[in-house]
């Protein structure tokens, strides 16, 4: 009984919780003198949850650890989308990894995506980038 | 003597509203900037009693009315939240500000990469591929 | 040792962000390479104060910025990122713009 309950709770643990928070097309161009090549760019950084944190050490008992999480938290007051990173910078090279995808900048069908992936505390803050790269026929 | 200064204090610290970003999207810009176009669409509401954006529907038409015979590109679109007093009265507003570009201006592009005289076709995606 | 504790997350844990979303425009109709253009940005942020602000201008501040990094030439495959520096009852929001300027 305890291995089920054990395995369940590794189960539920290790699966995430996917949330959807921003998405946005543009214009999608098929020509017949091109062959259209998706790509895609996943950039993602660790998002930590206070309040998951903060009652998690209430649970166990932890009074002093959950109240400096639950100052720690008047520190980090603001609009949210997902849960606070600590580095803001991991998604600034996207120009750079689209042409490193396609060079010749022949890119259509582009779609932006901002989602997360959750887990227990901590979260994978994800920005992903999809679209294609046309290229000439014959190449 | 005091009290009424207070109350209009308070009066224009909230009816200025509490201004918030939602999204922001643009589009590529383009090298002819002369003209620019603009359109703001904004609609009050009161608590969540929003039954439909409809609101937003005349953006397009508003855009292209301003720019006949032209291309609209180059456009910054934003969506706020403007919070006046709890979100129990608020509004959301979308902006789009752009450039309008005229098909003379689109055809000439057309003729110096083709590099021929032939001014008379439309601008087709073949070229701007190639 | 508590009082140290606390000292040490507040200087591990001060800088916490939120990007709440990133936009590529198209490339069209320039779809030039990189090295046809040169690559531009501009940024723009927003103090603010217990969310006492009543207007977005850093927005437009950042698009001016970009639009003046590239007089004469058109930009391609601009990338919008809006994110938020959160803070002790304040915060800063900020726009980042990146795009390649065609001549």
């Amino acid at each position: 009984m305890k291995k089920i309950v054990f395995i369940l709770l590794l189960f539920l643990m290790t699966n995430s919780c996917a949330q959807l928070y921003h998405v946005q097309l543009g214009e999608v161009i098929s020509h017949p003198q091109f062959n259209s090549q998706p790509f895609d760019i996943k950039v993602s950084e660790v998002g930590v949850s206070l309040e998951d944190t903060s009652r998690i050490l209430e649970a166990t008992n932890n009074k002093d650890a959950a109240q400096a999480t639950e100052i720690i938290g008047l520190f980090q007051l603001g609009p949210r989308t997902g849960n606070p990173v600590y580095t803001k910078n991991y998604a600034k090279n996207l120009q750079k990894m689209l042409y490193e995808r396609c060079p010749s900048g022949r890119i259509t069908g582009l779609m932006s995506v901002r989602e997360s992936r959750k887990y227990p505390v901590i979260s994978g803050e994800i920005v992903k980038i999809t679209g294609y790269c046309l290229v000439p026929k014959g190449i | 003597m005091k009290h009424p200064l207070y109350i209009l204090l308070a009066a224009l610290f909230f009816f200025s509203g509490c201004v918030s970003l939602n999204s922001l999207s643009l589009t590529s810009i383009p090298k002819n900037r002369e003209k620019q176009v603009r359109i703001e669409k904004e609609k009050f509401i009161f608590l969540g009693f929003n039954f439909d954006n409809d609101f937003i529907n005349t953006a397009s038409e508003d855009l292209r009315r301003q720019c006949p015979n032209g291309k609209v590109t180059g456009l910054l679109t934003k969506d706020e939240n403007i919070n006046y007093f709890l979100y129990i009265f608020w509004k959301k507003r979308i902006t789009a500000t752009g450039f309008c570009v005229p098909m003379g201006d689109l055809a000439k592009g057309e003729k110096n990469r083709r590099g021929t005289a032939s001014a008379s076709e439309e601008p087709s995606e073949e070229s701007e591929l190639q | 040792m508590r009082p140290l504790l606390f000292l040490l997350f507040f200087f591990f844990f001060g800088c916490a962000y939120s990007v709440h979303m990133t936009h590529v425009s198209d490339f069209s109709p320039t779809y030039k390479a990189q090295n046809k253009g040169t690559l531009v940005s501009a940024h723009a942020e927003q103090f603010v104060v217990l969310g006492f602000t009543d207007n977005t201008h850093y927005v437009n501040q950042a698009y001016e910025g970009l639009l003046k990094s590239c007089v004469g030439g058109s930009i391609q495959g601009i990338t919008s990122q809006y994110l938020t520096s959160l803070g002790f009852f304040s915060w800063t929001n900020e726009i980042d713009m990146q795009g390649l300027c065609v001549r």
